[in-house]
């Protein structure tokens, strides 16, 4: 724990150094697709508010100089499974985003989508000996949470203070600077596979980058795509991914949930595969293209080509309506949001105040997932996009970047978590201090 | 839908191999960047101009090449002075100026030196003042103001003719050339030539009997006739003495009488001496004069 709790922090140091460099790269290595955004700092950081909300909701202050997107290698299910594989794919993808940026980067902030994540809600309560609150104190109660027996072989990926209460206030943001005499917090905290995560760092390090920090790719695509209302009063994001469908619970703008199921768009591509009997390239093109969730009357007449290159005539030159496509992709896709209903439910979702469910996420572009959305999840589901930030492509602008986008914002203005704040010093205290104070005057 | 070539049977990898990776990002990394596209022009060009200039005959070019470039622009008409024009100068003197500044008209303005020019006129002695500038219609002006002749100083040979200051203004062999300006001579007289001005100014009514002022022993003037008189002045107050003569002359002709030397050094003792030779003649040496 006290390992990871120094890897983390050095992690924060290499992510400021970055920032005083001015340019670190975000990397989003996914099940079908790497991304890569490298960004500039320029300084111009706009002042934040009272509220916590800049101007431009704290997209200010960088800009996107690089960016590329290329197709994922060597992972499955948000895991790397071949780790030469997967380093060339983040090679191609820094390389050509560097030669974009024309700039070299030297720090990465990167997210991972697997390693089944599992979230905790900790507890911390101590006595303030001084009555105001300082950053002291914070660090105390942070560090007097009981960390929960997790299984060996986790790390602990987020622990972000959610709410601190002071005597019978609750639902402080800062407690700093406030009297009180008992305070408490509650924390959230994420856990994911240990190796998920080195294994991503080692893929990193072979391209002489440093890891300058890491986020739950469930977290940073809701930083994207849900507004301040709804991270305040509560929603969920749920993002739609190739290999992985990552949910998020948001509330009075802390995430107190996260998880991972392992089912995604490429499942329904190899249902098309399998049921069409064609190539997975085809697959993936008719689902994109042709793509839908609900038939009408007018998809029977829709025919679609599908070509293949077997040399089989009969089988090459095949046609099908689009509603045997839709037939194919819709129980799919209904089993991806069933299950996304179920994990809401025992995360609590219910007693939320506000129940809103954000769509995003790559498979969320397929034509009429929000009405299908509706029957099951409930009728307060949108489809989100990720936010604008400067100079992002407009290729990048699409609900399957969101976590791209997301990441840029996390590198940009990430959350105060446990790591953030030093415990205090327990051999060299006041005390010892003001004695050789009082030496240095008897002797000199 | 991979398609397998007879010939190439690994399909193409998009990913860059880790060498040329590491290489792209090393030519990425500011110093090399700056060096590439700065520093690696810079040194191609700083080479070639080296090289070029290592050559004497190219050096000699350039040099040819910009100086050409140079006459060109500074010899444009509107450049250029024609004539040079001199006011308030003699004729001897305007030649004396014209040889002295030795321009070959027409010349360029550029290639004047007007401060230069002005020094060189006022040195010459006839010279008091000397303005010199450029005036529209492309002519050299000069102005000058000659000294006045006051006064003849006599050399072994020739004259000096000097101001009334007592400035050297020019040398004359014939004392014809200035009829109307005294004549001065011994050591040192050239320094006090306003005190000879001033004895001449007191002695006027008897100026056309004056043959000439000596100065003795760099202290005293002697006031020579053309009859062979001397008039020995004291050192102090000479015009004193002057007067006395002028009385004396007034009330006795003493100046028309015969005698050599009027001895006026001591105001209180005049003492006056009769010619020692034969009639009417003078022995200078007797008064330490040589003519």
């Amino acid at each position: 724990m006290t390992e990871l709790y120094h890897s983390q922090r050095a992690m924060r140091a290499m992510r400021s150094a970055a920032l005083q460099r001015g340019v670190v790269a975000v990397l989003d290595v996914g099940t079908s697709k790497i991304g890569c955004l490298i960004l500039k700092f320029d300084g111009t950081e706009e002042k934040i508010d009272g509220d916590g909300v800049g101007s431009l909701a704290g997209q200010s202050g960088f800009q996107v100089i690089g960016s590329a997107l290329t197709k994922s290698r060597g992972i499955e299910y948000g895991e790397i499974v071949s780790m030469p594989e997967t380093e060339r794919a983040i090679r191609t993808a820094l390389q050509s985003a560097q030669k974009l940026a024309n700039s070299r980067v030297d720090h990465v902030i990167a997210c991972v989508s697997g390693g089944s994540p599992r979230s905790y809600g900790l507890e911390g309560r101590i006595d303030i000996k001084s009555e105001i609150v300082d950053d002291k104190d914070i660090a105390d109660v942070l560090g007097s949470c009981g960390i929960p027996a997790y299984e060996s072989g986790r790390e602990v990926l987020h622990a972000q203070p959610v709410n601190f209460s002071l005597d019978n206030r609750t639902g402080l943001a800062d407690p700093r600077g406030q009297i009180g005499k008992n305070l408490s917090v509650d924390m959230h905290m994420l856990t994911i596979k240990e190796k998920t995560i080195q294994d991503l760092g080692y893929c990193i390090k072979r391209c002489d980058l440093e890891l300058a920090g890491v986020a739950s790719s469930s977290y940073v695509s809701a930083l994207s795509s849900l507004v301040e209302d709804e991270k305040e009063l509560g929603a969920a994001c749920i993002d739609l991914g190739g290999g992985t469908t990552n949910i998020s619970i948001f509330w009075k703008k802390h995430m107190i949930f996260a998880e991972t199921i392992k089912i995604g768009g490429e499942i329904v591509t190899r249902d098309i595969s399998v049921g069409l009997q064609v190539p997975s390239s085809t697959a993936e093109r008719v689902k994109t293209r042709n793509g839908g969730l609900v038939a009408t009357g007018l998809d029977d007449r829709e025919m679609i080509e599908i070509a293949s290159e077997t040399g089989d005539w009969e089988l090459d030159r095949r046609i099908i309506s689009r509603s045997d496509l839709i037939g194919i992709m819709r129980p799919r896709i209904e089993e991806i949001l069933e299950e996304v209903r179920y994990r809401l439910n025992s995360a609590g979702f219910d007693d939320l105040p506000s129940q809103k469910i954000i769509l995003t996420g790559g498979a969320s572009q397929v034509p009429g997932i929000d009405s299908l959305a509706n029957k099951i999840l409930g009728q307060q589901v949108r489809l989100g996009r990720p936010m604008r930030i400067h100079r992002l492509p407009q290729a990048y602008s699409g609900p399957n970047c969101a976590g791209l986008v997301g990441l840029s914002l996390f590198a940009a203005h990430p959350q105060d978590e446990w790591w953030d704040f030093s415990p205090r010093s327990k051999n060299f205290n006041g005390q010892s201090v003001s004695r050789v104070f009082r030496w240095f005057k008897d002797n000199w | 839908m991979q398609q397998i070539s007879f010939f190439k049977f690994r399909k193409h990898d998009p990913a860059p191999s880790r060498l040329r990776y590491k290489f792209s990002r090393w030519m990425l990394s500011p110093f090399i960047k700056k060096a590439v596209f700065f520093g690696f022009p810079l040194f191609i060009i700083a080479v070639s101009i080296l090289i070029y200039f290592q050559d004497q005959k190219n050096i000699k070019y350039l040099e040819e090449v910009a100086s050409d470039l140079y006459r060109k622009v500074i010899e444009r008409p509107e450049f250029m002075l024609d004539a040079l024009s001199i006011e308030g100068a003699s004729d001897s003197l305007n030649a004396e100026i014209r040889q002295v500044i030795g321009l070959n008209f027409p010349i360029s303005s550029f290639d004047l030196d007007l401060a230069e020019l002005h020094e060189r006129v006022l040195s010459l002695p006839p010279v008091k003042l000397a303005e010199a500038h450029l005036r529209g219609g492309r002519i050299l002006h000069i102005k000058v103001v000659e000294k006045t002749p006051a006064l003849l100083l006599k050399k072994e040979f020739g004259f000096d003719v000097l101001s009334k200051h007592g400035e050297y203004i020019r040398s004359i062999s014939l004392r014809e050339e200035f009829p109307h300006l005294q004549v001065i001579t011994g050591q040192g007289a050239e320094n006090v030539a306003s005190e000879a001005i001033a004895i001449f100014e007191a002695f006027y009514k008897k100026s056309d009997q004056v043959r000439g002022l000596v100065f003795v022993g760099q202290r005293r003037w002697n006031i020579i006739m053309k009859s062979g008189q001397v008039v020995m002045l004291p050192e102090n107050n000479p015009h004193q003495a002057i007067q006395k003569i002028l009385i004396l002359d007034k009330a006795e002709q003493i100046l028309s009488r015969q005698i050599a030397v009027f001895d006026f050094r001591l105001p209180s003792r005049i003492t006056l001496r009769i010619p020692s030779g034969k009639h009417g003649q003078m022995k200078f040496e007797s008064i330490g004069v040589r003519n």
